[in-house]
């Protein structure tokens, strides 16, 4: 599926009235288009507008939000904005919006080919790539791209993935039949206890909340912890890497972080001999020696095992006579049976030869203390650990107390991360532990609420006569469950390898590697990226999401940049066209330094500068002095193609 | 007819397991067992039990006949049985014991005992802890004391 | 609308689809999987993928989506009359 932003046109809105026209005279779309509009040209409209054109979320704005999208001046009656595609490089799609000021509505009008239609309509093969969920991936401002990576946010990247395969499907199925089974819950109408149910079911619902909070809760702070624990690592390398370059205190660092290392080997060992001998019942518990040797000869002076086989007098029984030639009647049979009885089967037999041999053939471990000197070789390691653990932060306490702001700096971050982990401890430990007598709705034990609702659920189920309906419910879940696990971990693999393979050609004087995708994107061994380095791995993975498999989707990003310092601008601007077939950027003139230039010359020239300004007094002299080709121009507005005016635009220029 | 280990074993176990020599539930049945045994004490199976395995693990495999051989010491001296009493001497390991190899050489009443001691041992660490053992050095050396000072087993 | 997904076998969906790529081959490979190791009939995967597929066109009105629901669950396996739970466990 190829789909890309022709341009669009807007009228008797905020933003002024301009028409921008992406395509070429041969038909194509530049790589990326750089739009420069300052501050109060109507940049937000513009994007709203773009983006709502696309997705049909108009219809269901509030009158007052419709209204805001007015000319506050001189406001008309209606305003209009209208928004083509291309398919496929064949199919244009014009989306028309109509803003009824004073109703306060948007009406739609789709052309697609020769059919028009009076309302948001895009043909069926395109339409998932305009739903809501979907452009939220292709319209974002640079923050996405890096909270992608940082997870700091809302974005979540796994949901990302759900969103581009269509897999939030399965979820909307599975909240479907859930909705589907309340509602046959409540019509049903309770087969007893209306009033039993009816607070049953709010229970649940309580409940359900409850859980799902605290699953979230729990996901999230399992994502902090690892990352304030590999933070926590960083910050000690680096108070170790400072002092082993002050010469006051190299020195003492170094023994300290050795004697360390080896009190650290010397633990390992510990506990890897004490795992070599702990399976032994009778070096753990030497006094088990005596009791085997007692018991073997017991056993041996009670004449245990048998000699004698017990298969021997099952098979008298069912003989006609017995080994002394007398008839074996009942009398006999019974007789012997009662021997039988007393005689073990030759399994156990087979044991208690085995027993005995063990332990014949057994170490003598009596008066044993190998274990007891194990575990004390052990104690005695990590004491030395701890020791060599203190003297370390001793040294760094007393770096902090010379003056040393770095070590002091990192250690007020160390014991700032310490306490956070502290919380999020407290509250895992209280999140994933079993359930308890005692748990009440108060308590955060997630295995408290999942099991509270399960039968909950059956109770209501049993209250309402709907136990076969609910079976069937469970059944569909599981199914969805499963599938939603199986396809997300294949295609999350996908994409992972593909950013990656992509990763390894752009970034190779700076490797990274995504590891994998949960809530935010993983990088492999990065304890903290940079900003730019977060950006440029946001960008891949979105680019790589949105462009594999033969599909292409513009990018429409408000400040790809903002808040890059000078060399990631340029990184970024080297990578952009590497990555997209067409990207629309929104700029405003501080963002085009270490930017644009790179870009352009890494896209081959296959850019399009465009400035948009708004037309008044203030205005009209600059716009005269910018020269170059006026792409569009009306009485409120105009639009300068050219990379010449894009970059003799001041950066004072404001409304 | 399997091993089982009290339902909120894995739970105070928690902090110090999944790492030498704690790896598996088995060793944390070993180490209960182990003082049950000692201890002698022993308790009878209740609801809060969850089975896991039903034959000794190949880590314990060379010593299956000991740990069973140690059960029956037990279970005699428990009982009372006197050692010059072949018949029940005889019955006593019948009953416990099968010889069938793929389920532990034990029948069901021998898992019961076993377990029963297991459970014994658990509830003897709980009782001389105050609280879960939060580091592994700190409950080994406890562990190890507790150890010394149950003294010899029974005599049979 | 009903007798229409009800035709939807899996091997139709693969050859017919309006959506290019949609569901996506792994979507409609993990559903088959999921229903067949749960030993649940082929139909409900192909009565699934019959709701995902008209999903996909959001010329999806809840009345229909109503009916393929009730149409997959009637593919599942009722609860058996002594499967039914012991209140008291609850």
């Amino acid at each position: 599926m190829i789909i890309e932003l022709i341009g669009w046109k807007s009228k008797g809105l905020r933003a002024p009235d301009i028409e921008v026209k992406l395509e070429r005279s041969d038909s194509s779309v530049a790589c990326v288009t750089l739009i420069q509009m300052p501050n109060g040209t109507g940049k937000t409209t513009t994007l709203n507008c773009l983006r709502a054109a696309m997705d049909g979320s108009a219809e269901s704005w509030d009158a007052e939000k419709v209204k805001s999208f007015g000319n506050t001046d001189t406001p008309p009656e209606f305003g209009s904005f209208i928004a083509t595609l291309r398919i496929n490089h064949s199919k244009r799609i014009v989306i028309e919006m109509t803003f009824h000021f004073v109703e306060g509505v948007v009406t739609y009008r789709t052309t697609a080919g020769s059919k028009i239609e009076d309302n948001y309509c895009p043909p069926p093969e395109v339409r998932r790539y305009l739903d809501p969920r979907f452009s939220e991936l292709l319209f974002f401002d640079g923050e996405l791209a890096n909270d992608l990576i940082s997870g700091e946010k809302e974005t979540n990247a796994g949901h990302v993935i759900d969103t581009f395969y269509g897999l939030y499907h399965l979820a909307d199925l599975k909240r479907k039949a859930l909705d589907s089974f309340q509602d046959h819950v409540r019509q049903a109408g309770p087969a007893k206890g209306a009033a039993q149910s009816a607070r049953l079911i709010g229970r649940i619902d309580r409940f359900r909340s409850k859980l799902a909070e605290l699953e979230e809760q729990t996901a999230t702070s399992v994502e902090q912890k690892k990352r304030l624990e590999e933070e926590s690592r960083r910050i000690d390398s680096a108070i170790e890497t400072h002092l082993l370059q002050s010469t006051q205190f190299q020195e003492a660092e170094q023994i300290a972080r050795d004697r360390k290392e080896l009190a650290k080997t010397r633990v390992e060992k510990a506990f890897h001999e004490i795992d070599k001998i702990f399976p032994n019942p009778l070096i753990l518990h030497p006094f088990l020696t005596k009791s085997l040797g007692e018991l073997a000869d017991n056993l041996d002076k009670l004449k245990l095992p048998e000699f004698t086989s017990r298969a021997f007098f099952d098979e008298l029984i069912n003989e006609p006579d017995c080994v002394c030639d007398r008839p074996m009647n009942e009398a006999a049979r019974a007789a012997v049976k009662r021997k039988a009885d007393l005689i073990l089967g030759d399994s156990i037999n087979g044991f208690l030869n085995s027993l005995k041999r063990t332990v014949r053939t057994c170490t003598d471990y009596s008066g044993n203390t190998e274990f007891a000197k194990a575990v004390q070789e052990l104690v005695s390691a990590d004491d030395d650990l701890s020791q060599s653990q203190s003297a370390l932060d001793d040294i760094r306490a007393q770096a902090a107390a010379a003056g040393d702001e770095e070590i002091s700096r990192q250690r007020r971050k160390l014991e700032e991360i310490k306490g956070r982990l502290e919380i999020i401890d407290a509250f895992l430990e209280e999140a994933t532990r079993p359930t308890r007598t005692g748990d009440d709705e108060q308590c955060k034990c997630v295995d408290f609420f999942k099991k509270r609702v399960k039968a909950m659920d059956v109770e209501l189920a049993r209250l309402s006569g709907t136990l076969d309906r609910k079976h069937r419910t469970d059944c569909l879940i599981s199914v969805i469950d499963d599938a939603y696990n199986r396809s997300h971990l294949v295609l999350k693999g996908e994409v992972i390898s593909r950013a990656n393979e992509q990763l390894a050609q752009i970034l190779k004087y700076n490797p990274v590697e995504i590891e994998d995708i949960g809530r935010c994107v993983k990088l492999r061994n990065r304890g903290g990226a940079s900003m730019g380095q977060n950006l440029s791995v946001g960008y891949v993975f979105l680019a790589g999401l949105l462009h594999g498999g033969g599909n292409q989707f513009p990018l429409v990003v408000d400040s790809p940049v903002g808040a890059l310092d000078d060399i990631a601008r340029r990184n970024l601007g080297q990578l952009l066209p590497k990555l997209v077939k067409q990207m629309v950027a929104f700029v405003i003139p501080s963002e085009r330094q270490w930017f644009a230039d790179p870009l352009a010359e890494s896209s081959g020239g296959d850019v399009l500068f465009l400035t948009h300004l708004r037309i008044n007094e203030h205005t009209k002299d600059i716009i005269q002095r910018l020269g170059g080709r006026a792409a569009c121009t009306s009485e409120s507005g105009i639009v300068l193609e050219g990379k010449e005016p894009f970059f003799a635009l001041g950066e004072d220029v404001n409304e | 007819m399997a091993f089982k280990l009290h339902t909120e074993a894995r739970d105070w176990f928690k902090k110090i397991s999944g790492s030498e020599p704690l790896n598996t539930l088995f060793d944390l049945y070993h180490i209960c067992l182990t003082l049950g045994l000692a201890s002698k004490r022993f308790e009878s199976e209740g609801d809060s039990m969850d089975e896991f395995m039903d034959d000794f693990t190949i880590r314990y495999r060379p010593f299956q006949s000991l740990m069973i051989g140690g059960m029956i010491a037990a279970v005699l001296a428990r009982k009372g049985i006197s050692v010059s009493d072949r018949c029940s001497v005889a019955q006593e390991i019948g009953r416990m014991v099968s010889g069938d190899t793929t389920r532990g050489d034990l029948t069901a009443d021998g898992f019961r005992e076993l377990n029963g001691y297991a459970l014994g041992g658990f509830n003897y660490l709980r009782e001389n802890f105050d609280a879960p053992p939060q580091h592994a050095v700190w409950f080994l050396s406890r562990y190890s004391q507790l150890l010394s000072e149950t003294g010899a087993p029974p005599k049979i | 609308m009903a007798h229409r997904a009800e035709q939807s076998t899996v091997t139709d969906i693969n050859k017919k689809q309006i959506i290019d790529g949609m569901p996506h081959i792994e979507v409609i490979k993990a559903i088959n999987e999921a229903v067949s190791s749960q030993d649940f009939e082929p139909q409900v995967a192909s009565r699934v993928l019959a709701y995902l597929e008209q999903a996909e066109t959001s010329e999806f009105p809840n009345r229909d989506r109503e009916q393929q629901l009730s149409l997959i669950l009637n593919a599942l396996p009722s609860l058996g009359m002594d499967e039914l739970p012991n209140i008291d466990d609850l």
